[in-house]
């Protein structure tokens, strides 16, 4: 009887215990790195920043000076000496694997300057991530929203990346558009 | 202690050649088509697996005697996957480069059967330090063969090595090396390889250990009526 309930215990007991320790070790691990993990975060979205508008200074009140704000908190105004020169916008769209991050930065016109991937890890590596190339997201630079996916010379046998791609700059100029317009600011 | 070194050493190169995990196993086939496109996604992938497959083989070696048979897979999984994960959040958090690169694999090395299989097939059956020996070795089995597959592919499918274009065939790559069909190619390629090569230095393909073969739980295993019903 006795020994019975000890292999059926026994076995319970040690997992549970193996539960609870690894649980209080993720969650320790967690503690420890998560300040760590949204700082690393943060400046990889400045440092694209400073690379869309390399001496430029940031201010989160959109036109400059007015106040408002992206209540999304994606949108960014880049000043020179006092004045504004354009936008970096932060959007998302679905790639192959799963969502591609941008950062596209507009000139006042709300033409899109460059673009920055900020994360697509999720694609096939070596084919899908050859959208992060420079010399192939060159070819947003001048266009706006009126960008037809015609248009865009896709990567070969990347068709999902490539137009995640497309989708994330369109929506990131849709977001602009919105938001300057709603506050009146046209140009 | 030279005679314990005598006996570690080969733990450590059997994962070389003669029991390499992705070409003489056939452990972790999914990792290996999916990461060997680009030698810094190849190598990267190797060195992250190699470091959690030394955790998890000494951890599990550790508790081999405390945890019991019935849920010893629940137990290792827990374990694989928890190690995983603190590893994850360690390089999100100190090696962000390392993080892009690696992407959605990193998670997946807790579903890489390498791991599982070496927990269930060695660790669990060996002292800490050979287990720790055994995990290095395969881990440089398995980045070996992960880079030698990516180098074929890379060159061949992109004309870039490591990222570095090379002139000349850079322009009109054989775009099918990177693609699924490709990289099967390439792998029976490279296992036809290292079969010959392990053949070569004369050990029969039945020296591999009877714990890896997939028909174990299966009636009529040999090993298995050899040794009395106690491997499966």
């Amino acid at each position: 009887m006795s020994k019975n309930v000890k292999a059926i215990l026994l076995p319970a007991v040690v997992l549970t215990a193996i539960c609870i320790v690894c649980a209080a070790a993720l969650g320790g691990v967690k503690l420890l790195t998560q300040d760590k993990i949204a700082e690393q975060a943060a400046a990889a979205s400045n440092e694209a920043m400073a690379a869309l508008f390399p001496g430029a200074s940031f201010s989160d009140s959109l036109p400059p000076g007015t106040g408002t704000k992206d209540p999304d908190g994606l949108t960014f105004a880049a000043l020179q000496d006092g004045a504004g020169i354009g936008y970096a916008v932060t959007s998302a769209a679905k790639g192959y694997g799963g969502d591609i991050q941008v950062m596209v930065g507009f000139d006042t016109a709300l033409r899109v300057t460059k673009v920055i991937v900020l994360d697509a890890s999720n694609e096939t590596p070596g084919l899908g991530q050859n959208v992060v190339k420079a010399e192939w997201l060159s070819q947003f630079a001048g266009t706006d929203t009126s960008m037809a996916y015609d248009e865009v010379d896709a990567v070969a046998s990347a068709t999902y990346s490539s137009k995640g791609i497309y989708n994330a700059v369109i929506a990131a100029g849709e977001h602009l558009a919105a938001l300057i317009g709603e506050n009146g600011g046209g140009n | 202690m030279a005679d314990t070194k005598t006996k570690l050493l080969p733990e450590l190169t059997k994962g070389f050649i003669q029991e390499n995990p992705v070409l003489r196993l056939v452990l972790g086939t999914c990792p290996t088509l999916a990461i060997s496109t680009t030698l810094t996604g190849a190598v990267g992938m190797g060195v992250a697996a190699t470091i959690v497959l030394i955790i998890t083989n000494a951890l599990i070696s550790a508790l081999r005697k405390v945890i019991p048979d019935k849920v010893r897979i629940p137990c290792y999984i827990t374990i694989i996957a928890s190690m995983v994960t603190v590893v994850q959040y360690l390089v999100k958090a100190y090696l962000p480069d390392i993080d892009k690169a690696l992407g959605i694999y990193l998670p997946l090395i807790t579903v890489n059967c390498i791991i599982l299989g070496r927990a269930d097939g060695y660790a669990n059956r060996h002292t800490v330090a050979a287990s720790v020996f055994d995990g290095v070795g395969m881990g440089i089995g398995f980045t070996a063969a992960l880079s030698a597959m990516a180098i074929l592919r890379e060159v061949l499918g992109s004309g870039s090595i490591g990222g570095l274009a090379i002139p000349g065939i850079s322009a009109n790559p054989i775009l099918i090396f990177i693609l699924p069909p490709g990289g099967f190619f390439v792998y029976g390629l490279v296992m036809a390889v290292c079969n010959k090569l392990a053949v070569r230095k004369g050990k029969p393909a039945a020296a591999l250990d009877c714990a890896n073969c997939p028909g174990c739980g299966e009636t009529g295993c040999p090993e298995n009526d050899r040794q009395g019903g106690s491997v499966c």
